[in-house]
């Protein structure tokens, strides 16, 4: 079964081993933004003012993710840096997507990114941006923040996302019209082949 | 002597509180997007 969580919600979440103990919480999730496909997360240490941790958690060895805890089997999955996957061995801090602006390749203003939208099943993969459109003439449609699937043509700088013209009309008002918008995103783009 | 203390306490407080908001920045995440795999450069071994 697929679960949809935003990714604001795992930022600050708890480590836990199988064993019961709580190892780390969470600092950042990193991401391939092409395919979606979620790399793993860098951590802190458990407590309020625990410093950063050196080691990551790819997600190869991550059991589950539930609303309250990243589960493990073991610490042996927090990888010291030289064994992690190489976006985690430096993580890309300033390419923070949270708060870009989201521009069409035809330069338009979609808004401004709020959270991602992580489907959870086998594998852990962003399906879609929640987007502010505070400002731009998307909220003259009365919601302040709606939902745009991840499109696979996507630039990434620092403060902005580019992304192609036509995901503007699979733009959705909640999540429960997400995922349909998000399949229906993905059979316009299986078309174009 | 009492002032003295006073400045003391007052450094401590300061640097109790530039303490925390440093280590509260530092804790404070996001969501990070990795860069683009650049494609390793042909070597020699390729070729052949």
């Amino acid at each position: 079964m697929t679960m949809l969580m935003r990714a604001k919600d795992i930022v600050g979440m708890v480590v836990v081993t199988l064993g019961g103990d709580d190892v780390a919480e969470v600092r950042d999730v990193v991401y391939e933004p092409t395919g979606g496909e979620i790399l793993g997360f860098t951590l802190n240490g458990r407590g309020w003012l625990a410093a950063r941790k050196a080691e990551s958690l790819a997600w190869a060895p991550v059991v589950a993710v539930g609303p309250d805890a990243v589960m493990i089997r073991d610490d042996s999955a927090l990888d010291a840096p030289a064994d992690a996957v190489a976006a985690l061995d430096e993580p890309p801090s300033e390419r923070n997507v949270l708060g870009a602006v989201v521009l069409t390749d035809t330069g338009t203003r979609l808004g401004t990114v709020s959270d991602l939208i992580v489907a959870f099943d086998t594998r852990a993969e962003v399906v879609g941006y929640e987007i502010e459109t505070a400002g731009t003439p998307e909220s003259e449609h009365g919601n302040a923040t709606r939902f745009l699937p991840r499109p696979q043509q996507l630039a990434i700088s620092g403060d902005a996302l580019l992304v192609p013209d036509e995901v503007e009309q699979f733009f959705r008002d909640d999540l429960s019209g997400f995922g349909a918008a998000v399949d229906d995103y993905r059979a316009l783009l299986r078309d174009a082949r | 002597m009492e002032t003295f203390l006073v400045v003391l306490l007052l450094v401590a407080i300061i640097g109790a509180v530039m303490f925390v908001m440093t280590r509260r920045r530092q804790r404070s995440g996001g969501v990070l997007a990795s860069k683009p795999r650049t494609p390793r450069p042909p070597s020699d071994g390729d070729a052949r």
